[in-house]
């Protein structure tokens, strides 16, 4: 079967072999982008994207990743460097466990009030320090997930972090967590792009057609 | 490829990203990150070994208005040719 072009067009383009995968439509080049289904402007009329304040409504990708184990955190820069491998603006808001991934390793050196102090010391927080939420076993899973992954070049969290800041994904920390769990600024790693709460949130996600909450 | 049929030409590549061996996302962000390095018109070749890419090629392609000129399975080897259109 011909992937992308009639059997009868030259042989430039070879056939693939790949059984009863998927086959996909054709690319044309001039084809128009998707319409959006959500109330914007007819197909056919939006404008071209601009600067990301300016992109019409539906473009783009918010998630907000409340969970701080490392399984659902992998799962959400999953999508969010997929996305912003194709294009799209992309925002993470971090909030309550998730927060645990923007901390830095030794923020829990950090002197607070005693019971914050307690609580750090309890969960230190840092990326490399995300339990599983499954098969945890006190530790021992994330150390052999990380191997299993490793295996296959799966990057860690940190390195997605870094991977996500370099792509342009926007990372947001929530400051009522901050608050509540003693962090200031300082504790968190310098990706982080910004300290906002919810009305941060809801003007990104409203103009986002992706909206996640892991 | 079965023994009988020979290979056919295949597209001419301006850079190969050789993902083999990497799972999903890494194929695609690499491939986006040599299509935005490349200049508009040039060409280039993704190969991964991840089955994943079968279907996310096509998707990224329609995504970023870019074109595939040429797909080709070695095995559980996958080559994709990306043709960068839009800047």
């Amino acid at each position: 079967m011909a992937l992308l072009r009639p059997a009868d067009s030259p042989a430039t383009v070879p056939e693939v072999p790949v059984g009863s995968t998927r086959v996909p439509s054709p690319r044309v080049s001039s084809e128009s982008p998707p319409a959006r289904s959500r109330s914007g402007p007819a197909p056919g009329t939006e404008p071209a994207p601009a600067s990301p304040d300016e992109r019409p409504v539906g473009d783009g990708v918010t998630i907000v990743v409340f969970s701080g184990e490392f399984d659902r955190v992998q799962a959400a820069f999953n999508i969010a460097l997929g996305a912003a491998s194709s294009g799209m603006p992309v925002t993470m808001f971090f909030t309550f466990w998730g927060l645990d991934v923007l901390t830095r390793h030794d923020a829990g050196r950090r002197r607070r009030d005693p019971v914050r102090t307690a609580f750090r010391w309890l969960k230190p927080g840092g990326a490399r320090r995300l339990p599983l939420s499954r098969f945890n076993f006190m530790g021992l899973g994330p150390v052999l997930m990380r191997r299993l992954m490793g295996e296959f070049r799966m990057p860690t969290v940190d390195q997605m972090v870094d991977l996500a800041h370099s792509l342009g994904v926007r990372l947001v920390a929530c400051t009522i967590t901050m608050g509540v769990m003693g962090l200031t600024a300082d504790d968190l790693i310098p990706a982080v792009d910004e300290y906002a709460g919810v009305a941060t949130y809801l003007a990104d996600a409203r103009r986002s057609d992706v909206n996640l909450f892991v | 490829m079965s023994a009988e049929r020979p290979v056919p030409a295949l597209p001419r590549a301006d850079v190969v990203v050789d993902a083999a061996g990497f799972l999903c996302p890494m194929p695609i962000v690499r491939l986006a990150e040599a299509v935005r390095s490349v200049e508009v018109g040039q060409v280039v070749e993704v190969v991964a070994t991840d089955p994943g890419i079968l279907a996310d090629a096509p998707a990224w392609a329609q995504m970023t208005r870019q074109e595939i000129i040429g797909a080709w399975s070695d095995g559980d080897r996958h080559h994709f040719w990306f043709r960068k259109i839009h800047a």
